[in-house]
């Protein structure tokens, strides 16, 4: 049986499998389209290291994208 | 004729308008003003995607992609240095740049720059490497110990943002550009029509960044023309040299010679 765990992206709680990098997990959300940044519990995670990047329960995960600006 | 080209942190550029891509009432609309505008550096900015929204993100994203302009990444929204700085880091990982707006707010009524915290997140940015181009009032001091920082490039105001009254301050604006002579200046926020843009070129400043003025016109981009054509035409008035003010009328036409029935005591 396959442990889950308590996270939150975007500040909504979400139940997932215990052992997802951060890769995975986007990938599984589909929040891993385009141009995005991904920022856990305050840290920026280079797109190169998305597959490295553990993710630990209760940890905080931000997808952020472009908008326009002025 | 056009104005000649400048330098702004080792980057070369013909056009001295920086414009936003905010406001706009289509994504169509926007890439024909930003065209139309001739500007090289445009601003954006960045928000939490959700599944919903990514297929729009990703489709400002390509248009903003084709327009193949310099971005300049803001941190709009943020009220105190950490958020600043956070959104600055998150930005650069997003869009790739060490180039940075820095908007850290102080007060919601005219959303004026918080000159304590600015500096605060100013210091850590550019020990942090980040380009910093700061969104600030037009106080000489703040600006001078912007400089001392190490920016090479100051922002103030005009006005408030999206406000459109002009340079409130065109004197403080003055002694900014005669105390900060080897600083790119330019005017971001309050600007509303062209000829506000005119008098901050004639003013000696480097460039203007508007957005509102254009994107709520309502052909915005012949507006962005409009101000292309003004920016140009006041930066070539400062380059020309403007005649000083007088007091006392001076004749234009030659009086030497004149015929004696025309000459007055």
């Amino acid at each position: 049986m396959q442990t889950e765990m308590q996270i939150w992206i975007n500040d909504q709680s979400v139940a997932l499998a215990a052992s997802l990098n951060l890769a995975e997990i986007l990938a599984q959300q589909g929040l891993d389209q385009g141009c995005f940044v991904a920022v856990v519990n305050n840290t920026v995670v280079p797109k190169t290291t998305l597959d490295q990047c553990r993710i630990q329960p209760g940890d905080r995960i931000e997808i952020l994208s472009p908008i326009s600006g002025g | 004729m056009q104005t000649s080209s400048w330098n702004v942190y080792g980057q070369t550029l013909n056009s001295r308008l920086f414009i936003g891509t905010a406001l706009y009432p289509s994504p169509k609309i926007m890439c024909d003003a930003i065209r139309a505008s001739g500007a090289e550096v445009i601003t954006v900015s960045l928000r939490r995607q959700t599944a919903g929204d990514a297929a729009n993100g990703q489709q400002f994203w390509q248009m903003i992609k084709d327009l193949n302009c310099h971005l300049l990444p803001n941190t709009a929204g943020c009220y105190s240095a950490a958020e600043a700085v956070k959104t600055a880091h998150m930005a650069r990982e997003l869009f790739e740049t060490d180039w940075v707006k820095l908007e850290v707010l102080g007060d919601s009524f005219n959303l004026q720059p918080d000159p304590f915290a600015l500096l605060d997140a100013t210091e850590t940015l550019i020990k942090d490497g980040f380009k910093v181009f700061p969104y600030c009032t037009d106080d000489l001091v703040l600006c001078q110990k912007l400089a001392d920082l190490g920016c090479e490039v100051l922002m103030p105001w005009g006005a408030p943002i999206g406000t459109g009254q002009g340079l409130l301050n065109p004197y403080a604006l003055t002694v900014l550009r005669e105390r900060l002579p080897e600083l790119n200046l330019l005017v971001d926020a309050g600007i509303g029509k062209p000829s506000d843009a005119v008098q901050a070129m004639e003013l000696g400043y480097d460039g203007i960044l508007l957005n509102t003025a254009v994107a709520e016109a309502l052909e915005p981009a012949v507006m962005a023309q409009a101000f292309k054509q003004a920016i140009n035409a006041g930066r070539l008035a400062y380059e020309a040299g403007i005649m000083p003010k007088r007091l006392q009328a001076k004749p234009s036409t030659p009086t030497l010679d004149q015929p004696l029935w025309q000459q007055h005591g």
